[in-house]
């Protein structure tokens, strides 16, 4: 199974991303632009949307 | 004494002036191989950190490679740690990729400099491709660019002949004044033979043209680690949230990262231990440069509940 993620919001208004990795792991990613998982996550979401030829 | 006196005995006895091992001087951390805070014996994934700061971006195809931390004693005189890139019986992968990438503030200071990248190496068994030992740049901020700088620009780079014993190699080159990012990094893409093994220790990036001794870049071990922990950090202990607890509330609690992240760190959470709440870890609410705050619901209602776990947070590039 690939990776996964989960855009969330807390009960605080904050938006976060979960990543889920193929080995079970969950990470809490911020969406801070300097933040590489969070860069990766914009790119897989780029990626995904890109209109197929 | 006076400093005139001192320097006049410094250069008696050293034959002339010695370069310092000091701090700041070399820009590649943890280039003594000291720390592996992912704790595991070897990595066996492409495009995974190793030892702290050190990246795996090509491993090949053979399912039994793995880098990991060796300490036993025999690396190159004044080293006791190395990393060991091992091939697996039976395979013949045929791209290998090392590399560590430095953050943008700290490529700042050698834009339009020259530098020297020198590094110890040992090929226990022969390889039958040459591998190679470059200076690697980009014009992208704070990029990891392990995965691109085979493609990228090359500032300079040195071919590796094989050699069974402990060799020192350098290159120098001179970083483009428009680099955002730079990494130094080894590879070999072709022919790598089974049960091979490359060993690398002692990496010093640092400016000018003459490669001097090695210098921790935190310039002792603890400041080595601190250097380290600004990308990643493992926490120690457990940190814990205790209380009298009600079902379906949920309780929170803060933990301080040992070292202030290069940026907002992505975190993930093994539970150790809860009473008063389902089995799992807490879940992350705010994720700063300095410290966590996470949470967790209690499902029943108890005095004395609580929920232990550790942590583990990323700000790598």
């Amino acid at each position: 199974m690939a990776i996964r993620y989960e855009e969330i919001t807390n009960e605080f208004g904050q938006k976060q991303v979960k990543r889920f990795d193929e080995d079970g792991t969950i990470w809490f990613i911020p969406t801070d632009p300097a933040n590489s998982d969070y860069q990766a996550y914009l790119a897989t979401l780029a990626a995904n949307s890109a209109p197929t030829a | 004494m006076s400093r005139a006196q001192l320097t006049s005995t410094v250069e008696q006895n050293s034959a002339g002036a010695a370069a310092p091992v000091v701090g700041g001087k070399n820009f590649v951390i943890n280039g003594g191989m000291d720390f592996n805070q992912r704790g595991s014996a070897a990595v066996s994934a492409t495009n995974a950190y190793c030892l702290d700061r050190w990246y795996v971006s090509g491993f090949g195809s053979g399912a039994n490679n793995s880098f990991g931390q060796i300490g036993t004693g025999d690396g190159p005189a004044n080293f006791k740690n190395y990393l060991r890139y091992g091939q697996g019986a039976g395979t013949t992968s045929t791209n290998f990729f090392l590399s560590q990438s430095l953050e943008t503030l700290n490529v700042i200071p050698l834009q339009g400099k020259t530098v020297t990248f020198s590094f110890w190496y040992r090929t226990a068994t022969a390889f039958t491709g040459s591998w190679t030992a470059g200076i690697y740049t980009s014009t992208a901020t704070d990029s990891n660019i392990n995965t691109l700088w085979y493609y990228g620009n090359t500032v300079a780079s040195v071919s590796l002949t094989n050699s069974s014993g402990w060799s020192y190699a350098k290159v120098t080159g001179i970083i483009p004044s428009n680099a955002n990012s730079l990494a130094v990094g080894f590879s070999s893409t072709t022919n790598i033979v089974a049960n091979a093994t490359f060993d690398v220790t002692g990496v010093q990036l640092e400016q000018g043209s003459v490669a001097t001794p090695f210098s921790r870049a935190g310039g002792t071990l603890q400041g080595e680690l601190a250097l380290c922990q600004r990308y990643y950090e493992v926490s120690s202990g457990n940190t814990i949230f205790s209380g009298n607890v009600t079902s379906g509330v949920t309780y929170y609690t803060t933990a301080s990262f040992k070292v202030t992240k290069r940026t907002s760190p992505s975190v993930t959470f093994t539970s150790q231990g809860f009473t008063g709440f389902a089995s799992g870890a807490p879940t992350s609410y705010q994720s700063g440069n300095t410290e966590i705050w996470c949470g967790n619901a209690a499902n029943s209602t108890t005095n004395g509940g609580f929920f232990q776990f550790t942590y583990v947070a990323s700000a790598e590039l």
